[in-house]
């Protein structure tokens, strides 16, 4: 793919020279750790402890001196000011927008913005959704519903900043979604992988359309992994019969990081308003080689209510080698977020990531996509489980090859035997957001 | 861009800053002007971020 003579939103930061861009980010840094240590009790209080002043901050071997971030930080919430206590940095009249976070690794975070942050986000969506081919002639359908999640708001806000024509498709069912999108011609889309592959089996079995002909032209997929998995992304692709590009954030760090239209197989960092550092995923030591896994930390240097510095997201990714088509020089992290640290574990002493099994199943043309893995303890071992949907149309001797074959290719990646079993299509869950796959009930007790 | 582009539109940025402090002033209190001037400096801000830390490394601020 050639470069588009207007291939970048800010070709200024875009194409930075690493020498720039780094003494940028430093620049950043020492300034949004003395904007927390000033106005926030908590990060006050954690640099005390760690015996850090912002001034202290002055080369890049300095920056493993800040403490991390973690969730668990956030619990000072709910105390005065209220609702966000000692994490907030302005003063409360100045907020203007209130999100919060799921809730999927425990108490939800409360995650305030001032509108300057609020700019700030459309300005960081604006960025991927530039970067993935959206301009002013495009008419985009955002089939989700707006609410206390920041899922797709900033990218509706981001949408209008571009001048694209932004239809909101919050409230309507998947069928009626779809309706409006044929009949309004739409040409693009947001929407979660799950969604996306949802929405084209509703396309065919309830409306009895082929979505390939209904001229949309790009899908931008968020809030799950899957756009990156690249059984997923072809089953997406081949549905909608267009690209699909990836896209990661998250509420409490803001747009960080996405997938160009030149799909280099990774997301690019926007190494100007973050810094992504990868960490060991059993210490806090800096993984910097390409090909090593490592625990994704990120510091939103221009977020003023609540920013987070050095915050764990506990998602693991690793460097890529080498640079993308789109001659951009921030860096791509391969093949994007490959799950969380704590669901990347042993399983019968056996190193296991459930995106292999996303990988193995959407690779089976035959199968529809929807799975479940369970791992339990049996008496003193392990035991592990996954609940695949069987077509609908298929013989008992065909199940059985396809079963076989499942099996075969499930034990060649992960290195595991699993106990598979098959139930009728439309069984198991559908998720808009945040699907859940994978239990670990070991860990429950 | 050049470099002297970025100083270009940093220093430009920066009247546009002054100009709404003007015009916050200029008004008084009137809401509408108050509170219109919060979210044009936000926009504002949307692009500050990206070019006066540039502007002033260009200019020799480290």
């Amino acid at each position: 793919m050639e470069r588009s003579p207007t291939e970048y939103w800010n070709p200024v930061l875009e194409t930075l020279d690493q020498e720039r861009l780094q003494a940028l980010q430093l620049r950043k840094l020492r300034r949004v750790v003395s904007w927390v240590y000033e106005r926030s009790p908590l990060y006050r209080r954690k640099y005390q402890a760690a015996g850090l002043e912002p001034g202290d901050i002055r080369t890049w071997d300095d920056v493993a001196r800040i403490p991390l971030l973690t969730k668990d930080d956030y619990r000072c919430q709910g105390v005065d000011p209220f609702p966000y206590g000692e994490t907030l940095c302005v003063p409360l009249d100045e907020v203007t927008e209130f999100h919060q976070t799921s809730g999927t690794t425990g108490t939800p975070v409360y995650q305030p913005d001032t509108w300057a942050d609020w700019e700030w986000w459309s300005e960081c969506w604006a960025a991927i959704l530039w970067a993935q081919g959206f301009r002013s002639t495009d008419r985009v359908f955002i089939p989700f519903g707006y609410n206390i999640f920041v899922a797709y708001w900033a990218g509706h806000y981001a949408c209008e900043k571009i001048g694209c024509e932004v239809v909101p498709g919050g409230v309507l069912g998947t069928r009626e979604r779809l309706m409006k999108m044929r009949e309004l011609r739409v040409n693009a889309f947001m929407a979660t992988p799950t969604y996306v592959l949802g929405m084209a089996e509703t396309a065919r079995t309830e409306i009895g359309a082929d979505p390939r002909e209904w001229g949309i032209q790009k899908i931008l997929c968020a809030g799950e992994p899957g756009a990156l998995v690249p059984s997923t992304k072809k089953r997406m692709e081949e549905a909608w019969g267009c690209p699909v590009y990836d896209h990661v954030g998250a509420t409490e760090v803001g747009a960080w990081s996405f997938e160009c239209r030149h799909q280099p197989g990774g997301l690019h960092v926007n190494e100007a308003m973050f810094l992504v550092e990868l960490l060991a995923l059993d210490a806090d030591t800096p993984v910097t080689e390409p090909g090593v896994p490592g625990r994704i930390v990120i510091t939103s240097f221009d977020r003023q209510a609540q920013p987070c510095v050095r915050f764990d997201t506990k998602d693991v990714s690793m460097w890529a080698e080498g640079a993308c088509g789109c001659g951009r020089t921030w860096r791509i992290l391969d093949r994007g977020v490959h799950g969380r640290v704590d669901h990347i574990t042993k399983v019968k002493g056996v190193l296991f990531s459930p995106v292999t099994v996303e990988e193995v199943v959407r690779s089976f043309d035959e199968l529809d996509g929807e799975f479940e893995i369970v791992v339990e303890k049996r008496g003193d071992l392990d035991h592990i489980s996954l609940k695949v949907e069987m077509p609908r149309d298929m013989g008992e001797e065909g199940r059985r090859d396809l079963l076989q074959r499942l099996a075969s290719a499930l034990r060649w990646k992960t290195q595991l035997n699993f106990d598979i079993q098959p139930v009728e299509h439309g069984t198991l869950p559908r998720y808009q957001v945040k699907a859940r796959r994978f239990h670990d009930r070991r860990k429950s007790g | 861009m050049s470099a002297d582009k970025v100083v270009e539109v940093s220093r430009i940025l920066g009247a546009l800053s002054r100009e709404l402090d003007a015009l916050e002033r200029a008004a008084g209190e009137i809401p509408a002007v108050e509170r219109n001037v919060v979210r044009m400096r936000g926009t504002l801000r949307a692009l500050e971020i990206q070019f006066e830390d540039l502007a002033a490394m260009q200019e020799g601020g480290g």
